[in-house]
């Protein structure tokens, strides 16, 4: 018992004595050295321009605080995507090199570059990030089906560069069958990762191609579960938010997530006008039947009833007019150009929620009824439209029209078309005011590229860009950077 | 003195045991005949019991074979070796029509065999189901196994009967109408791992029978309780 107290009294002496210098005091009089300090100079622009394959070069200037010479310094390059998808993740180091050289092979998208400097000696690492925009030739334009003279069509590229790149569609597939009679081609941006699918549909065939070079994906045949026996392709679209998909496909509409297979259209006797709205991120929209002449309103698959409106412009389930062409209308809205039985023209535009919003009557407008190609300004109330060789503008809410351009005598308008995002997550600084005319004197195409200034006309009342040299212009479509 | 005589004797004594750990055992063997059972797992329709029902299959088809997996405890034989069972009589609704008793062997130098038995369509099904309890029975070759594992339940009908694959969400409540529409229109009884677009064209099909049904005859298609048929 002796022993344990003894014991045990020498370690509480001991423990105080060490609890004893817990309490010195700090005088914080330490022998601080200033390490060397790594400045990452600014040497030129921080955004990047290249095409895809293009060398990416990137020369740097360093300041060290402390030592001179590089012997100390380690590099990395390294390059990710700025929007990181929820799959397909890029991470990659492109050199370890103190400046950049290197052949750059990742696909058209939008990047950040980043270039770490570390000191071996301190293993302190200083930081720079770039801005990467990876084009590739393919990567923005005017996509446009042309059809040469002894009938044939393809696709072609019009480059904002100026130049174009004709016969894409059969050099990138030579063994395919073009679907015939090609009239539509459409670039839809995808919710998932924002990629992008191009659709190109034909008489009765349609194809998918991959945006980066055109080559096939699939064909239309290959997106039913159940085989379709009647392909007459005439529209595909994606909602607004790129999670949905709508392909209409002789007067039927067919819907489904995107990526997923389509069913079974409602059976009925209808036929579905080819100009329809779509909600923006779900399986439904505004269509209008041809033949019942009334307005469906399309949700899950299934046609429902229109809510009652009151004072209300037009009974949506009793319109009893033809479309002559339909396209967006500002506040996100959409306009139909009919004519009534008397031959008389009227625009409606209506909601996506499936109301009239209005009726106006166009009774003013030159040669209305004349109309071969129309565009829908989705910035001002506004639709161009061609007859032979002259452009109007229709100013509907002034019940008003206006030649604002005459082609040379002999030459047709083609097809016309104003550059407008389909996308939610696609936005260009001149949506709604960049107009391209497609025209054709039975010798050359040519594609006029107009910009539309505040009031709806053009800039210097003349073209901003033309490209010559084509075969037929059909259809215009731009296509997003990607 | 004591002490180390003590130590040496204990130290003989030791001795002389461990050599006794030393002398060759027999092995010993399990030698009480060999055990059969039905091997559950191997069942993908059910663990315990299976439907048959003749009204997913073609008109034609007036009988079915099932299967059910054996295995042995036990030995290897060199010879085949034949499996008695039969019907557990209280239980079983079936007719004797309903059913043949195929003969069930396990075939030399295998652990595993199958039984089979014929199932039969007959009248009576249209209405009742009838059920089929099959139990293994001892016999010279074998003695039966585990007992929860000697006993099988096959229930057969000629009416449909609710799949365990049902999509309530896609499809709603199930009735025998819904379910017949369904297999006339798209040739689908199972729904088990059919993807989503498969599942919607099930729907957009059956609704568009449904809604020329009214078209003809001015009313929604009614089930065997008298209730429309609809897809949510």
């Amino acid at each position: 018992m002796k022993f344990i107290i003894s014991v045990c009294s020498k370690i509480g002496v001991l423990l105080f004595v060490l609890m004893q210098i817990s309490c010195y005091k700090d005088k914080g009089n330490y022998d601080l050295q200033e390490i060397n300090k790594i400045t990452i100079l600014k040497n030129g622009s921080d955004t990047l321009k290249v095409n895809q394959f293009d060398s990416l070069k990137v020369e740097t200037l360093l300041e060290q605080s402390l030592l001179t010479g590089e012997d100390n310094l380690t590099y990395k390059w390294s390059v990710f995507l700025s929007n990181p998808p929820i799959t397909g993740l890029i991470d990659e180091v492109l050199s370890t090199e103190k400046n950049l050289n290197v052949q750059f092979g990742l696909r058209p998208d939008t990047y950040t570059l980043l270039y770490t400097v570390t000191d071996k000696n301190t293993g302190v690492s200083t930081f720079k990030k770039y801005l990467l925009q990876v084009s590739s030739r393919l990567s923005e334009g005017w996509l446009m089906i042309s059809q040469s003279n002894d009938g044939k069509r393809d696709v072609g590229l019009l480059h904002p560069d100026g130049y174009a790149i004709p016969s894409l569609l059969s050099s990138a597939n030579p063994d395919l069958m073009i679907p015939s009679n090609l009239h539509t081609v459409r670039v839809l941006t995808t919710f998932f990762g924002g990629s992008q699918d191009i659709f190109l549909l034909g008489e009765n065939e349609s194809v998918r191609v991959k945006y980066t070079d055109f080559t096939l994906v699939n064909k239309g045949s290959d997106w039913f579960v159940e085989k379709n026996l009647n392909s007459k392709p005439q529209e595909f679209k994606y909602d607004m938010v790129g999670s949905n998909a709508f392909y209409l496909n002789n007067g039927k509409i067919y819907s489904n997530q995107i990526d997923f297979r389509f069913g079974v259209p409602v059976a009925g006797n209808y036929r579905l006008s080819r100009y329809f709205i779509t909600s923006q991120s779900s399986d439904a929209g505004i269509f209008y039947d041809e033949i019942g002449k009334r307005f469906i309103n399309y949700a899950s698959k299934k046609f429902n009833n229109f809510s009652v409106q009151a004072n209300a412009p037009f009974d949506m389930s009793n319109v009893g007019m033809d479309v002559m062409f339909g396209g967006v209308a500002p506040m996100s809205q959409y306009s139909f150009l009919m004519k009534d039985s008397q031959q008389k023209a009227h625009v409606l535009r209506i909601h996506s929620a499936g109301l009239a919003v209005g009726k106006y009557p166009v009774d003013n407008a030159e040669k209305i009824l004349q109309a071969t190609s129309v565009a829908f300004s989705g910035l001002y109330f506004h639709i161009y439209y061609a007859v032979d060789n002259e452009l109007y503008l229709l100013d509907v809410e002034k019940n008003s029209s206006k030649l604002i351009y005459t082609f040379p005598q002999g030459t047709d308008i083609t097809t016309l078309t104003l550059k407008q995002t389909v996308s939610s997550w696609v936005s260009f600084p001149d949506n709604n005011r960049t107009l391209a005319v497609g025209t054709y004197d039975q010798q050359e195409g040519k594609v006029y590229v107009f910009s539309i200034d505040n009031l709806g006309e053009f800039t210097n009342d003349n073209y901003s860009k033309l490209y010559e040299g084509l075969d037929k212009p059909i259809s215009l479509v731009y296509k997003n950077r990607k | 003195m004591n002490l180390k005589k003590y130590i040496s004797i204990l130290f003989v004594v030791t001795l002389c045991l461990a050599q006794i750990g030393c002398k060759k055992d027999k092995m010993l063997s399990y030698n009480f005949g060999s055990g059969i059972a039905i091997y559950k797992n191997g069942i993908d329709e059910g663990r315990d019991s299976l439907t048959v029902s003749f009204a997913v299959k073609n008109e034609t088809v007036s009988s079915d074979t099932i299967e059910l997996p054996l295995r042995i405890l036990g030995h290897l034989s060199n010879q085949d070796r034949e499996v008695k069972y039969g019907i557990i009589e209280g239980e079983t609704t079936a007719d004797r029509a309903n059913y043949d008793l195929l003969p069930a062997v396990i075939p030399a130098n295998s652990y595993e065999g199958v039984l089979r038995l014929k199932v039969n369509k007959t009248e009576s099904l249209k209405t009742k189901e009838a059920k089929i309890w099959i139990t293994l029975l001892d016999s010279d070759e074998f003695r039966v196994g585990p007992k929860e594992q000697m006993t099988y339940l096959i229930k057969i009908n000629d009416y449909l009967t609710k799949p365990a694959s049902w999509h309530d969400i896609r499809f709603g409540e199930y009735s025998q109408a819904k379910y017949g529409l369904i297999i006339r229109e798209t040739g689908y009884t199972d729904f088990a791992g059919l993807h989503p677009e498969v599942l919607l064209f099930i729907v957009g099909k059956c609704r568009n029978t449904l809604n020329e049904y009214i078209q003809i005859n001015g009313a929604e298609m009614l089930d065997e309780n008298q209730l429309p048929v609809r897809f949510p």
